[in-house]
């Protein structure tokens, strides 16, 4: 048994699917490319993989991570070639490499998710409603039914220049662990801009231990 | 119209960012799965949208879809991309942001292909035939449309009666596509290096064995309303318009585009036969497809090998009409357990015939039991099962079942119909006795964990077919008879589902209707009809007044007896087998005779002389009847 840590990107194509989805799509790349899975007991099995964090619908991402178990040891290269071969125009392969198979899941190292969000209108105020936000002692906002304070999971916000279509653009670090996490659109919505009029992209995780 | 600025990909592609986010399951929307084939639009010639009129969830699972999708684009000459029917919060946002309805590949509005293609396999997508064609800024009635719009065309098993359609279609292709649409191809191009009119076009697309230019034939009606005979305008164009067959199972697609969302059918679908020779009374597949033609074993366990390479898929559904009537059935389950049994690749194999053989192939297969065991005697008792040509004894079909507990199955799904000729309330309580038969005998063997799923719909009648002649039961029997069924078929262990007789009389009246029908399918469409085929969708109210409106009465199409001697608005349409067989075959349902199985021995549909230079042509690669003989091997 040999356990792979994999570095990916969601890209454009997939950004319209969500978290099962992605599950899904990588299970059927591992089998294309005739990987030696190891499959999980019960009724219907399933190959051993876990991704990392969720990504909400409508969301990129670069630097995902996702364990996959296999049954034989295999050559990281040869493993990393067969990837590439069967890999679909939404993901993107960016390294792999080796883990202990008695390292904890992934989740449970999980402590900040950093994002990028463009805008695809013009915010003339962008600057004034990010300090506006950071100033406030707490934002109470619904989720599922239950209020929370989004106000101590964000971390950072900051402003960065343009991107090359001439949006605007934040990087925000959010907090994201087993019990609670922020998502940016949330943190948009409380700067009272519409979520449909930006694009989210998680550009990488944090964990708390060296996990590489 | 065209005089509309038209909006290029990019334009499309950058409103979609924001609007993709405020719908359903946008990825229905955006494209870009594996396996979809990207040309490059400039440098080739000939732009193909084959648009599957519901839903993507559904779309995708279509095979003929995806048959099409392969061929087109092996040329080098011709590209094709998809498009479905956006869902109804879609639609909204597209006909809001003045979005014109696109392909999936390159984000082209429809309006910029040559060549749109509809599916049609059922009667139900008809109106959103008609709203894609306005979401996609195109006039609805064809004659409105000129060389300047895209030539549409459509094909399905819906279209073997395509009158009701034939006012919106420009050519529709009867019978089977994977040859002609090379043919559709060659003239189109032909005829756009010639520069000539859409008529010289349709002219020559009315030259193709198979093709049916409804502009250049008139109808006319009796006064009593029924039909009478179809004039020839265009004096090139054929008197009937024979189904196109291919003598071979041409090689099967394995490269199938995989959805990045959730689809009805997640499993590569290979057909392994293709035609039936049952004769089932009411089954219009049945009679459309003929003749039988067989895919090799050796080409069946490869194309899975191949599938699963390109796909992923980790199920496989092998097609036909009837499996157990597969020359090589065991042959192939052999195979399949000697290839994949180690592989987690379970195999469905629907439409088994109903003996202990079936059970058997089952278990070799290694299905899993927790689907159920799927068994369709369509009637309940013998001399119901008689007429509908469907002869099974019920001592064989409790003998199934039994062997189906014994083998470890819990729960059975059962498959009915009610609404037969001549059915009565005897042959309905007779669907309550069965059912409960089957389920005591379950309790017996597997005890409480038994789950007899009883399946009921209505009857249609359906164009070439043995009962294309009788009446649709009336609403009060089929209330009368539902009625019976939920009443009695309910406690526990026992489930009934059944659809609402409304969704039922739609099917009825497009299905043997005429060219009158397009006012009433243009006007429902008007009053809000779309979604047909969804029971959540379907606005009933919007049909009646439009055949109020119409002047026509629903009842005419579906619930007349038609006389024998009646002429049908789809008799132009040939199917191989003739008019006069389904009317003996029709005759005999009456008296209680059975056709058994063609095999067996040759009642003279007039598949075979029909296709003869065909099978001469290709060195006789389907034999009518192919007799039974056990396999060797």
């Amino acid at each position: 048994m040999m356990r792979i840590r994999v570095n990916f990107d969601k890209t454009e194509e997939m950004r319209f699917t969500g978290h099962l989805d992605l599950y899904r799509t990588w299970e059927r790349t591992l089998r294309r490319a005739g990987l030696p899975l190891a499959y999980s007991q019960g009724f219907k099995p399933h190959p051993r993989l876990q991704i990392a964090a969720a990504l909400p619908l409508g969301f990129t991402s670069s630097n995902d991570l996702m364990d996959i178990w296999l049954e034989d040891e295999l050559p990281l290269s040869s493993i990393q070639s067969k990837i590439l071969a069967a890999i679909p125009p939404g993901l993107q392969l960016n390294s792999l490499v080796q883990v202990p198979l008695n390292q904890p899941a992934l989740q449970s190292l999980l402590t900040a998710s950093e994002y990028q969000i463009t805008f695809l209108e013009p915010i003339s105020d962008l600057d004034q409603r990010v300090q506006a936000l950071l100033q406030k002692p707490c934002i109470v906002i619904e989720r599922r039914g239950k209020s929370f304070d989004l106000r101590p999971l964000i971390l950072s916000i900051a402003g960065v220049s343009p991107n090359p279509d001439g949006r605007q653009q934040l990087i925000t670090l959010l907090r994201t662990d087993a019990t609670l996490h922020a998502r940016p659109d949330e943190m948009v919505t409380a700067m009272g801009i519409s979520p449909e009029k930006a694009l989210f992209h998680r550009l990488r995780l944090y964990f708390n231990q060296d996990i590489s | 119209m065209k005089a509309e600025k038209v909006l290029t990909p990019q334009m499309i592609q950058t409103r979609l960012l924001s609007i993709l986010p405020t719908v359903q399951k946008p990825a229905r929307y955006s494209g870009g799965e594996l396996n979809q084939i990207v040309k490059d639009w400039q440098s080739t010639l000939l732009h193909i949208c084959l648009v599957f009129p519901d839903i993507y969830d559904i779309g995708m699972s279509n095979l003929g879809l995806a048959i099409l999708y392969d061929l087109i684009n092996q040329r080098a000459d011709a590209l094709a991309e998809r498009a479905f029917a956006p869902w109804v919060d879609m639609e909204t946002k597209l006909r809001a942001y003045q979005l014109p309805l696109y392909s999936l590949e390159t984000k082209h509005p429809l309006s910029e292909f040559d060549i749109i293609g509809f599916s049609l396999p059922y009667e139900s997508l008809y109106t959103n035939v008609l709203n894609i064609l306005d979401l996609a800024n195109l006039e609805i009635w064809s004659e409105k449309r000129d060389e300047q719009h895209p030539l549409i065309i459509a094909g399905g098993h819906a279209t073997y009666n395509p009158e009701p359609m034939a006012a919106f279609i420009d050519a529709f292709v009867i019978g089977e596509g994977e040859e002609v649409i090379q043919e559709i191809i060659d003239v189109f191009q032909d005829w756009r290096k010639s520069g000539a009119s859409r008529a010289s076009l349709l002219s020559r697309l009315a030259r193709i064995d198979g093709i049916y230019v409804p502009s250049f034939y008139k109808a006319h009606y009796y006064l009593d309303g029924t039909f009478s005979h179809l004039e020839k305008t265009e004096e090139s164009a054929p008197s009937t318009i024979s189904k196109r067959i291919v003598a071979h199972l041409p090689p099967a697609p394995y490269r199938f585009i995989v959805p990045y969302i959730e689809t009805v059918h997640e499993r590569i679908p290979i057909e392994i036969m293709r035609g039936c020779t049952r004769g089932c009374r009411f089954c219009h597949a049945g009679m459309v497809t003929r003749p039988i033609r067989e895919r090799p074993v050796s080409e069946i366990i490869e194309t899975i090998q191949k599938a699963v390479q390109a796909t992923g898929y980790n199920e496989v559904g092998l097609l036909s009409l009837s499996s157990s009537d597969y020359t090589h059935i065991a042959d192939l389950v052999k195979e399949i357990q000697a290839h994949f049994s180690s592989s987690h690749l379970p195999i469905s194999l629907p439409s088994l015939r109903i003996e202990t053989f079936s059970v058997e192939l089952m278990q070799a297969l290694g299905t899993t039991r927790r689907g159920g065991f799927t068994l369709a005697p369509e009637a309940a008792t013998e001399r119901m099962r008689n007429i509908i040509n469907k002869p099974i004894s019920t001592q064989d079909l409790l003998q199934t079942t039994q062997a189906i507990f014994e083998n470890g199955w819990s729960t059975i799904k059962l498959y009915f119909m009610i609404g037969h000729p001549l059915e009565t309330l005897a042959d309905v309580q007779a669907i309550v006795d069965l059912s409960r038969e089957v389920l005591s005998m379950g309790r017996k063997i597997v005890g409480h964990r038994v789950q007899i799923h009883v399946s009921v719909s209505t009857f249609i009648p359906k164009p070439h077919t043995p009962f294309q002649w009788v009446a649709c039961d009336s609403t009060e029997n089929i209330e009368t008879k539902l009625h019976l069924l939920q009443h009695n078929l309910r406690g526990k262990n026992l489930k009934l589902t059944w659809n609402p007789s409304e969704a039922t009389f739609l099917e009825a009246w497009l299905s043997r209707g005429d060219r009158r029908l397009a006012q009433v399918i243009y006007l429902a469409w008007k009053h809000g009809a779309k979604f047909d085929a969804w029971n959540d969708q379907r606005k009933m109210d919007a049909w009646y007044q439009a055949f109020a409106e119409s002047g026509l009465q629903p009842e005419f199409y579906t619930h007349r007896l038609r006389p024998l001697t009646e002429a049908f608005p789809w008799d132009h349409i040939d199917i191989g087998v003739r008019k006069k067989y389904l009317l003996q075959d029709y005759q005999r349902s009456l008296q209680e005779q059975t056709r058994p199985d063609c095999r067996q021995g040759c009642y003279a549909c007039g598949i075979l002389p029909k296709y003869n230079s065909l099978r001469r042509e290709k060195g006789l690669t389907w034999k009518c009847p192919p007799l039974k003989i056990h396999s060797t091997a």
